[in-house]
């Protein structure tokens, strides 16, 4: 008895340090995500992509042509992620499971169907907030998300909450309202009302996105899941953009760049690094449990503004000049560290979360 | 009725019918599921470990693999439905059957 007693609590440990693993690796490639994010609108794919629009169509303001380039990348964000997970869901040999949950309408995809459109509305949020603001802003803005989800959770999913929950989604929202405050008190950019609508979007987007997703993934495969959400994301925009060049929008022509090798590896890693961000997330909660999971995980918006910092430059990665430097970072780190408390207390409230994530029912 | 359909599906209902230890469960699926291999007995236990983590399955009684019947020397789980795992399966079958 005592044996078997020492392998389940070796068997336990070993569980939880994986899950820990998964949950870290979540951060790492999900902050990674935004230096190509942002590295991206360098190249030549994008840079040709508004002149050719700006062109085509001289009438349209300068914003409404960086928005339709927002979604010219976020179309191929979504396709690249798509394919990344083809290869990775071949290698696991999912891809007959693939079949079967793409076939299963009501009980499956239907849900996916939702949960990639919502996802859509949430990434493209991310790269307006990012391009009209800055991508730390971006990366902040995303973890209001539990905000959102946890609303809806209790709208929709009847779920209860509790004191120390509230209380959580204030100590976001102070964290949210702080990170915002530093564009409105320096009167922000020009555009800079579309990156905090950008950012609102990302929240909203993402939070819709786990309900969704939350009522399919439970009974699915997550790697299937989430190329199934990929699939139809990338569907929903190749759709969205055919109807743009319908109109005369030239948004296809520079497809062709994705042929430099240059181009190519770049979107590479944003789907690489996008799309092991979500395996790595749905793979974590199993030994975590979801609270732990999404805790250790929102440690993204931290790794974000590192590697940001890193590899951008600070003045870039949080978009300031020599007269808003001291708001902008201010408010962006105690936005953060307020946010990052307040993820942290939604996540440590479920204590019983480490075999199963919800109550037993016994 | 839930033959053919996600795999997760299929262990809710072959649970459902019985508390069934792992190896019984693996073996039953990897057959339907043409899953014969070591590779696809570690996913199909996974998928068990993740229906546990939804609240969907719970684990009963464990003992050491002395048989090497799953995994040598290794910890072996009877699983169960719980009444969540129940009511999902019903609203999936609903699902299922309407398709």
């Amino acid at each position: 008895m005592s044996d078997l007693e020492a392998i389940r609590k070796i068997d336990h440990k070993k569980k939880v340090r994986i899950g820990l693993i998964m949950g870290l690796l979540c951060a790492l490639y999900w902050g990674l995500w935004y230096v190509p994010g942002s590295a991206v609108w360098g190249l030549d794919i994008m840079v040709n992509a508004k002149i050719n629009i700006a062109a085509a169509k001289p009438d349209l303001d300068i914003d409404t042509v960086h928005i339709l380039a927002c979604i010219f990348l976020t179309g191929l964000n979504a396709i690249f992620c798509a394919f990344v997970l083809f290869i990775w869901n071949g290698a696991l040999r999912k891809l007959p499971e693939f079949r079967r949950e793409f076939k299963q309408v009501r009980g499956a995809s239907k849900y996916f169907v939702m949960a990639g459109i919502c996802g859509a509305c949430a990434v493209l949020g991310t790269y307006l907030a990012a391009s009209f603001l800055s991508p730390g802003f971006a990366a902040i803005a995303g973890l209001l998300y539990p905000v959102i989800g946890t609303i809806l959770s209790v709208l929709y999913l009847k779920q209860k909450v509790s004191r120390r929950g509230y209380i959580s989604i204030l100590v976001l929202l102070a964290g949210g309202i702080t990170l915002y405050s530093g564009s409105l008190i320096t009167g922000g950019t020009e555009g800079s009302l579309i990156g905090i609508v950008g950012g609102i979007m990302a929240a909203l987007g993402w939070g819709l996105e786990g309900v969704c997703a939350g009522k399919a993934l439970d009974v699915c495969e997550p790697d299937v899941g989430l190329h199934l959400r990929f699939v139809f994301e990338a569907i929903f925009w190749i759709l969205v953009m055919t109807v743009l060049a319908c109109t005369g929008i030239p948004i296809f022509d520079t497809i062709g760049e994705l042929l430099d090798p240059v181009t190519f590896l770049v979107f590479i890693l944003l789907g690489l690094s996008f799309a092991w961000c979500y395996v790595c997330w749905y793979k974590c909660f199993p030994f975590l449990g979801v609270a732990r999971g999404q805790a250790v995980g929102s440690l993204y918006a931290a790794c974000a503004v590192i590697f940001l910092v890193m590899f951008s430059g600070p003045e870039a990665a949080l978009g300031y000049d020599s007269d808003t430097m001291f708001v902008i970072v201010s408010t962006t780190v105690l936005g953060l560290v307020i946010c990052l408390f307040g993820s942290y207390l939604l996540a440590s409230e479920d204590t019983e979360g480490m075999v199963s994530l919800r109550g037993d029912d016994e | 009725m839930m033959e053919g359909q996600p795999i997760k599906f299929r262990i809710l209902e072959l649970l459902a019918e019985k508390p069934m230890w792992i190896q019984e469960l693996v073996n039953d699926l990897q057959t339907e599921y043409h899953m014969n291999s070591d590779y696809g007995k570690a996913m199909i236990k996974y998928d068990v470990v993740e229906l546990v983590s939804a609240g969907m399955v719970r684990e009963g009684e464990c003992m050491i693999d002395e048989n090497g019947d799953f995994s040598k020397d290794h910890l072996i789980t009877c699983y169960s439905i719980t009444h969540f795992g129940m009511q999902t399966l019903d609203d999936l079958r609903v699902k299922v059957g309407g398709n």
